[in-house]
This record gives C-alpha cells, structure tokens and sequence, in this order.
C-alpha cells in the first residue's frame, strides 16, 4: 500500500498521542502527589476546548490568548476545587473518603460534561483555524498541525525544565517519589497537594485548546479520556514523564491506524481494553517506575 | 414497621393510578432492584462496583436478541439473569486482582466497553440502529415481575445478613488477609456475590427492555444513566438494608421533578446533587447524626449484628474444644527444615531450621533485620518459601493457600490488632467458628459458643460492643480469643507485648498459659520484649541476619557473647 | 537546647511511648539506645514533629515546639537523618542533597552547603549526577546524612545510620559525624549497637518498650553488671 498513507496516519497519530499525553502529564503529576484519581479529569479538555472554540468563533480570540486565560482558569478552578471538594475529606474515614472522592469527581464529570454539551449546542465545535498545506514530498501537512506538533513539544520540554529546575516541580517529583522523605525535607505537604492539582488541570486546559484546534469536540468524551490518561501513565509509569509522553503517542498511533484498518468505531475500545490488560498483568507498567 | 408498608403501597398502585404513576413507580422498581443488588458488593464486601449498569445492559440485550428471535418472554427474562451472571463469573478473574481505587475505574471502564462491543458487534445487536421488539405489553404482569424481583431483592439481603455467606462477605470487607487465616476462601465468595448481583442487574434489563419494547446501547450503557442507581445507593447509605430504599424513594422522586421541571441541563442539577452527597454525606443519608437523634428513624439505620442470647457467665463443663493430644513420643507439631526466603538477591531466611514438640511455648527472637518475622509469615503462609519444607503434624504446608493452612490448624494474632472492626465481639469470634477446619459449627451455633470463648478470654462483657471501639488491650485479648475458636494445633502470636502495660501482659500470659495447658495448643511466639518471654517460654530460638544463632533457654542466650553481639554489638568492633 | 519532658506517642491506639524524658546541651553527642521496637524512632520522628505528642512537652532552645510542623521545625534548625533513609530514588545526588534545602531560608545558602557536604563525602560529588536509588548502601547513606546537612541544622539527630553499611564505609561515615559535631551541631544518634554508639557519643539514654531504664556515660552503660538484662528488659 502507498507508503504515505501510512505516514499521514501515523503523524495525525502522534499528533493525537502527544494531547493524549499532555492529559495524561496532568493526571500523573496528581496522582503521584495527592494519590487521587480525579474521574473528570479528561472532561476538563472538552470544556477547555469548546471555550476556546467559543472564544474564537464569538469573539475572535486566537487559541493562544485563549489558551493562556483558560490555564490561569482552570489553575484557579482547580485549586478551589481540590481545597473546598476533596481536601475535607481526607479527615473521613478511609472507606468513606475513598467513596465521597469518587462521588465528587464523578458528580464534576456528569456536571461538566452535560455544560460543556449545553454550550457546544448541537454543532461540533472547534477552531477552525487556517489550513496552509505544508509539502513534503508527497506528505500533506497543515500548518496547523505543524503549529500544534511545535506546540506539544515546546510544552514537553517546558514542563521537563519545570519539573527539573524549580523548586515547585522538584517538590512534585519528591512527594511522589517519598513522601517520608519529602516531609522531614521540609515540603508542606498540603499546600503541595492542592498547587498541583491546579498545576494539573492547568496543563490540561492546553490540551483542550490543542485538540480543537485539530479535531472536533464531543462533550462527552471527557470519560474516556480519562481512561485514555491512566492507561498512559500505568504504561509509561506514574511520574515518568518520558515514560508517558511515549505511551502516549503510542496509544494515538495504534488508535489512528486501527480507526483506519479496522474501523473507527473500535478505536476508543482499544484504549479500554488495553487498560484492563494492564491493571491486571502488570500494574507497574511497562516502561517502570512504581506500582501505583 | 415502615418498610413492609412501602411494598404494600408498591403492590397497589396498579390498581390505583394510571399511566404517569405507574410507568414512575417501575422506574422506581428498577433502580430499586439494581441499587440493592450494588450494595450487595459494595455495603457486604467492600467493593465498589461502578460498572454494575453494564450487566444491566446485558440482561437487557440478551432479552431483546432472544425475543426479537422468537423466543418466549419468560425465557427471554431468565436469559438476561443468566447471561448478566455469566458475564460477571468471566469478568471476576481480571476484576478482583484489583482492590479499592482500580477497581472502581476499571469496573467504570466496563461501560463504554460494552458500549462499544454493543455498536460494533452490529450482526448480534444490530449496532446503533438497537433492536426494536414488537411484544405484548402486559404492564399489569411486568410490574408484578418487578415488584417481585424487588421483594426478592430485599429477601436477599435479609438473608445476607444473617448467613454464613453474609459473615464471609463482612469478613472480607474488612480485612481481607485476615479473613483468609480464619479459614474463608476468599476468591469464590467474592466471585459468587458479584454474580448474584448482576443476575438481579440482568434480570431488571430484561424487563427494561420488554417495557421500552426498545433498546440501543446508550440506553443501556450510557454513563449518566448508569451512576444513578449507584448514587441512590450511596445517598441512603450503602450497606445498611434499608439505605437503598430511602435513596430511591428520595433521589428518584428528585429525578422525576428534575426531568419535568427543568427544561435543560438535568444532568448537570444530578451530577451536582451526585458531588453534594460525595462532600456531605458520603456515609449515607441514614448515618448521619441527624437523623439518628429522630428515634424512628434511627431504626432504619441500625446496622444488623447479632446478638447471643446474653450469655449466662457459666463457662459449663464441656470444654471449648477437644484439646489437642499430647502424645509421650512426641511426634512433632512443627518440623521445618532448612527454610530460605528469598527477596530478590537478599535472603531474609537463609536455611533455618526447627522442631516443635506437641504443647511446647517457644520464643522467637532476634534483632532487626534478623528474619523472625519473615520466618513467622513463612509458616503462618502470608509468604510462600523460595526452598525448604515446613511440616505441620506431618503435613506438608508446601504451595497451601492461608485458608488451607488455617483449616490445617495454624492460627495466628498480629502485632497492629486486625480485628473486623465494624464487627461486634461475637461476630468477630463466631466467624472463626464457622470456617474453622475443624468441626466447623453452624453459624447460629457458633454465635451462641462464641460466648464462651469470649469468656474464656475475660471479654465475655463486652460481647456486643464493637471492634474496633474496643481498647488495644482487649482487640488483642480478642485475637486471641478469635485464634482459639479455629481449636488451632499451633498457635502464631505476633509481639502481642508492645504497647501493654506490665499488668495487661501478664494477663496475656495467663491465657497463653490456660491455652497450652487446657487445650495442648503449641505456641510459638515472636517478641522482644524477653521478661514476658521469660515468664513461660519453654526455650528461646534467637536468629540473626536470617540464620539461628542458637536454641536454649533464656538465661542461657541472654548471658551467651554471640547473642549479645547480635543485640548490641561486640566490643571488639573497632572504629 | 532540647528537652523532653515525659513524653508519650500513640500510633492509633498503640502507646509506642509511654513516659521518656531527655536532656541534651547544646554541642553534645548523645546516644538514643535499646533494642528494636524499643521506641527510638518513634522518639526522633517525635522530635521531627512527624509524630503527635499525647503528653508531654518537647522544648527547643527554651520553646515549646509541639505545634510546629516538621517543615517549620527544619526552618527552626532541627533536621532528621531517617531510618531506612527516605531519599528520592529516580532523583539525582545532587537533587536529593538540593531538597535539604527546600525550607525558604535554607534557599539562598545552597551552593555553600553543597560545597560542605561534597567537603564531607567527596565521592558524593563525583556521583553527582546519578540516580541516588543506584547507589551502594554506604553511599545512600553518605546522601541521606547530606541531605538533613543542607539545612544547616543546630541539631542533627540520626536514626540508625549505619543499617545496611559496609565496615569500611562505616569508618568515613563515622568520621564526617566527628567533623559535623567538630563544626558545632548537637547531634542525638540513635544505635542498636551500643559499643559502636560509644565510640562517638559521649553519653546515652537507654530505653526499652516506650520508657528509659538507663542513663549514663559509656562507662557507666557498658560496665553495668545488670547492663545486658536491662538492655533487654528482663528486670
């Protein structure tokens, strides 16, 4: 088969996979430090994306002004979502605490979802920026995925520096890798717990922006989303930012070539699927790092 | 009581009301029956289970594929159970390798799966166009089915509470491990309650399906439908029997008005009522303290325990349990022979050797590090040995799982007590009871003996408080009293001595004592605290960085160089 | 400079320590003794602010430091060598001994820290950059010492620092502390080994299940004709 057909997809692939693995970045960084799996974490990229589609269609802001505002948005949102939703209950019971944090994350999911969907309206939204074809030989790209791929990978490497050369991000990294350890270092433990939590749904509101700007927003595929980025990061390894950046453009390859083999309507399945494999036969992953 | 009057009312209305309120009390029906059904899993054993909706689901296709072939309406319906309970038989091998927050996700996960499976595997189920059924609507009869499959329901869990199945589930809720070394098998019970579970979840499907004489997989599959029965559950109060059913009357009631009131964003009002009871209440409605104060209230949400006819305070003639022979020629209660325990390159074990006479106390000790707690988990099975044999009155404990070994005749108490702790006394030492290897007892029996063993144990006056309310002194005494209703050979006791006072351990003492010479029960004890040792121990094995440095008494290790060296060190060690 | 007066700590409903009183001036070397599961560190991390008080009160240099976090107790220049060492394994050298310095007022003086510690343990400086969770024993240790250094602490305390250490590198470990007490730190070490405790301390608490039952000079502990009973608890 023509060769460049395989390499259209598999470039439309990777692009897929880095926003998978910025979402999955986010729900890494929290669940290593405040050990919560947040359910409507991946909801979050589809309000994110479909504010930015709003604020472009209805008020001509480019992605990247929108972009900023929805980071400083959705760091606040999420720090008073973690300080006054999830933090009380830590002083419950454990079997309590673990039920009320599901409740809480999973009553966020139906609520954000079923807004984003109200705000969406019945059109899929998304930014419908210009297409200037790049050529490469026979390859067709559009700048916009040139611009979104520069952007991923800006991102990448920016949080890399982040979480290697500020204090902030070294914390993040100590607390999930030893708690004790970080304690006695003189790491305030709850401060740290709520910062990145906004510092996660921070991230994912890029995300959001990047996934309008290629692909139309379904308000409802917050869920499996979230399934998408805690299979990233059991395979990648939770912390293991590398480790989850290569899951991930693994999973957006393997996704964009079974949509185009098989069909496209077996293609969210995979990631499902996937998962439970996992969980089950190796819980700490395939590129290491810690059992969760 | 006010709950029986709910069903009778129930059972009126399609004699009373007409189409608006009967096709409202079916939904009720139907989220009743999955929400009590959840709560089997999830209030019983401790497991949450977020993708229950999907055997829904299951039980709902598996009707409408059936029916749409012809087949009759009963069969369809007993086809949806069965399918629902085969599918959770199959699913329970992956599933229950996971605990807690894993589970919940990847049980949540099952719904968009099924989802898709429904949409793609179209030559069965005809993918999104769903499957339309033309069958008779006998609202009167389906209702009827309904009411009965949620009678049923509460039937079950009844019976629950009160069963020996029941006891296991509460065990297993509680702490798994232990629960284990009391004899349950704990695989099978959990596979069996997931299944009865999802039958019911099927069977409601069914149903649905026949009512909407229509499905397609977001109607059966969709996540926002398939929470709520889930957040009713939770919202009454999961685990108590009639928490499901205050949170279907309450929640469902709100639905309805939500669904006919607000002309959007229903969902969002739902999802926001979903997080209010997860930050709020996420005991459940029936808990909270509120509601305790209102007296007839507070019966609803008393929590089932059962109570022994108050125990008269006579232990009787009879003794506990025929006391374990001992036999002149000494044939022994433990044999173990050249135990190694490997983690990764490090032998904690490394080629550890010991034989125990019937009725011996014998101490376990050595400094950190020195493998007496490995070579106690290695016996007691919490590990398996990586070589070596460990002979239990001549059976060999090799590759036995806790619950064998258990029944073989280990039992054992642990450092941090683990009773079950919502359980009261006398359930905690009833269940040993009845999945004991010997002569287990029938559970109403074994709550009546429980009372003697607690007794036994100087805990005979507290027999209906709860465990975990209890002081450490006695959730210790109780683990003993646990570990002796399992009539053990050999009894596992873990440094009960830490954090008691010299007077508390001394009692300990005493019933270590009562036990060997009543009952021929051998101990083995691993402990550093050496005057309770000194007490009653027959002789003292002292390891050291996994290999036994030597076997004696007291007063010979304490005063032997290499035993001092290994506590702390030689003087000889230079700088 | 510290004090403990009648201390005791519960974990859950488990008394861990039930009455220990110490006393320590400032510039001291004191040991912490007993057998396992005596409560040593329990006491430290006590001491640490990791664990709550039940009763008693710990005072720092005439302050009552009971409600103060462990982070604000580093800020107050006490800092905890753990048992087990606690470092951050897929971290590098460098950064674990960096996080020593996390406390606000520790920030600025960084370099000259790194500089004493690599000072201390120069094999440290030239692993620098490795993952600290690939380190031998004795060179995890060395880290784990650097560490609680970074923050400039007036009272250094250590939790069995030389578990799972080679003898040789035991040598170099023990001779850092020398320097480390030589600069001015007062330094509570807590040992199983009571005769390797005694070649740096100069005197010690005994404890045994949660209470002290000696105290004393090295010659006083060692020489005692009761020394092993007591040690072990069987009076």
């Amino acid at each position: 088969m023509d060769i460049t057909i395989y390499l259209q997809l598999m470039i439309g692939g990777i692009l897929l996979g880095g926003i998978y693995a910025l979402v999955a970045f986010g729900l890494s960084l929290i669940y290593g430090v405040v050990r919560i799996l947040n359910f409507s974490h991946g909801t979050l990229v589809a309000i994110g994306g479909i504010l930015a589609s709003l604020a472009y269609t209805d008020l001509g802001l480019p992605p990247y002004v929108s972009g900023i505002a929805l980071v400083l948005a959705f760091g606040l949102f999420g720090r008073l979502f973690f300080q006054f939703l999830l933090e009380p209950l830590s002083a419950r019971t454990p079997k309590e605490a673990e039920i009320g944090v599901v409740l809480v994350t999973v009553g966020a999911l139906l609520m954000m979802s079923d807004i984003a969907a109200f705000l969406a309206g019945p059109t899929p939204k998304n930014i419908p920026v210009r297409f200037d074809p790049i050529e490469l030989g026979d390859l067709i790209l559009s700048s916009t995925q040139v611009y979104a791929l520069a952007g991923i990978i800006l991102l990448t490497v920016a949080l890399h520096f982040f979480l290697r050369y500020s204090w902030f991000g070294r914390a993040i990294r100590a607390v999930s890798q030893d708690a004790f350890g970080a304690t006695i270092s003189a790491i305030p433990g709850k401060t740290l717990h709520g910062n990145t939590f906004a510092f996660g749904c921070g991230l994912v509101a890029i995300a959001g922006v990047l996934y309008a700007t290629m692909f139309p927003v379904d308000p409802y595929m917050g869920f499996s989303l979230t399934v998408k980025a805690f299979t990233i990061i059991i395979l990648g390894g939770i912390g293991n930012l590398t480790g989850s950046l290569l899951a991930g453009i693994l999973l957006g390859v393997v996704e964009s070539l079974a949509a185009f083999l098989i069909g496209s309507e077996w293609a969210p399945g995979i990631s499902i699927m996937l998962l439970l494999i996992i969980l089950v036969v190796r819980p700490q992953g395939i590129f290491g790092g810690k059992p969760a | 009581m006010l709950m029986p009057l709910v069903f009778v009312a129930a059972a009126a209305v399609p004699f009373v009301t007409q189409s608006y309120g009967l096709a409202f009390s079916i939904s009720l029906l139907s989220a009743f029956i999955l929400a009590q059904s959840w709560d089997w899993l999830d209030g019983k054993a401790g497991y949450t289970n977020l993708g229950h909706f999907a055997f829904f689901g299951v039980g709902a296709y598996a009707f409408a594929i059936l029916s749409s072939k012809g087949v009759a309406i009963y069969w369809g319906i007993a086809a949806g159970a069965l399918a629902a309970m085969i599918t959770a038989l199959v699913l329970s091998f992956p599933l229950f390798r996971l605990r807690g927050n894993y589970f919940a996700f990847a049980t949540l996960a099952l719904l968009p799966l099924f989802e898709i499976l429904a949409f793609n595997l179209t030559d069965i189920t005809k993918g999104a166009d769903g499957i339309p059924l033309s069958l008779p609507r006998q609202i009167n009869l389906l209702y009827g089915l309904l009411l009965g499959g949620a009678l049923a329901a509460v039937g079950v869990s009844f019976w629950l509470d009160r069963s020996r199945f029941g006891f296991a589930l509460k065990a297993i809720r509680n702490d798994e491990q232990v629960a284990e070394t009391s004899g349950i098998r704990i695989f099978p019970m959990k596979c069996a309650v997931f299944m009865l579970g999802s039958a019911f979840a099927g069977f409601a499907g069914a149903i649905q399906a026949w009512y909407l004489g229509y499905i397609d997989p977001p109607t059966v599959f969709g996540l926002d439908v398939a929470l709520i029965p889930i957040a009713m559950a939770l919202f009454g109060g999961s685990g108590l029997i009639w928490g499901p059913l205050v949170g279907v009357l309450i929640l469902g009631t709100v639905h309805d008005l939500l669904l006919t009131h607000l002309p959007v964003l229903q969902t969002t009002a739902y999802g926001l009522l979903v997080l209010l009871i997860g930050r709020f209440l996420p005991g459940g409605l029936l808990r909270t303290k509120l509601l305790k104060k209102v007296p007839f209230l507070a019966s609803l949400a008393q929590e089932h325990h059962d109570f022994a006819p108050s125990f008269s305070g006579d232990l009787g003639a009879t003794p506990l349990f025929s006391p374990n022979a001992r036999t002149e020629n000494a044939s022994l209660v433990l044999d173990v022979q050249g135990v190694v325990m490997r983690f990764g390159g490090n032998a904690a074990v490394n080629d550890v050797s010991l034989q125990i006479k019937p009725g011996e106390v014998i101490g376990l000790v050595g400094p950190n590090g020195s493998g007496k707690t490995t070579l106690f988990n290695c016996i007691s099975k919490v590990y398996e040995p990586t070589s070596g044999s460990i002979v239990l009155s001549g059976q060999s404990l090799a590759s036995k799982r806790r619950d064998e070994v258990a029944h073989l005749g280990i039992g054992r108490t642990y450092q941090n007590p683990r009773p079950f702790g919502d359980l009261t006394v006398i359930e905690n030492i009833a269940i040993a009871l009845m999945f004991r290897g010997r002569d287990p007892l029938h559970h109403k029996q074994a709550l009546v003996e429980a009372g003697r063993f607690a007794e036994f144990a100087g805990i005979g006056d507290k027999l209906s408080v709860r465990a975990d309310t209890l002081s450490l002194q006695d959730k210790k005494v109780l683990e003993f009293a646990r570990a002796l209703a399992s009539a053990p050979r050999l009894l596992l006791v873990d440094e009960v001595a830490s954090g008691l006072t010299p007077t508390e351990v001394h009692r300990f003492i005493a019933l270590l004592r009562a036990a060997r010479d009543q009952y021929g029960v051998t101990i083995i004890w691993v402990e550093h605290i050496f005057w309770a040792l000194a007490e009653i121990v027959d002789r003292i094995v002292v390891l050291e960085s996994g290999t036994k440095l030597m076997e004696g008494s007291i007063e010979e290790a304490v005063n032997n160089q290499r035993v001092q060296e290994a506590y702390f060190g030689s003087k000889g060690e230079a700088a | 400079m510290i004090e403990l007066q009648n201390i005791a700590v519960k974990h859950g409903s488990m008394t861990a320590l039930w009455d220990i009183s110490l006393n320590i001036q400032e510039g001291e070397r004191v040991g912490l003794l007993g057998a396992n599961g005596a409560g040593k560190s329990t006491t430290l991390g006590a001491i640490m602010g990791v664990y709550p008080l039940s009763a008693g009160t710990i005072r720092f240099r005439g302050d009552d430091i009971g409600r103060l976090s462990p982070a604000e107790r580093v800020a107050a220049g006490i800092a905890l060598v753990p048992e087990g060492r606690h470092l951050f394994p897929a971290m590098s050298v460098q950064e674990n001994l960096e996080m020593g310095a996390y406390a606000k007022l520790a920030r600025p003086s960084v370099k000259p820290q790194l500089k004493r510690v690599f000072g201390l343990f120069p094999i440290l400086e030239e692993k620098r950059s490795q993952p600290a969770g690939q380190l031998s024993g004795g060179q995890q240790q060395m880290v784990a010492i650097g560490r609680a250094l970074m923050s400039n602490p007036s009272l250094l305390l250590l939790d069995e620092p030389f578990l799972g250490v080679a003898p040789i590198v035991i040598k170099s470990v023990l001779e850092a502390l020398r320097k480390i007490a030589a600069d001015g730190a007062t330094i509570l070490l807590v040992e199983q080994n009571v005769h390797r405790a005694f070649e740096f301390v100069q005197r010690g608490y005994v404890i045994e299940n949660g209470r002290g039952v000696m105290e004393g000079s090295g010659d006083e502990i060692q020489n005692d004709p009761e020394f092993s009973t007591k040690f072990l608890g069987l009076v």
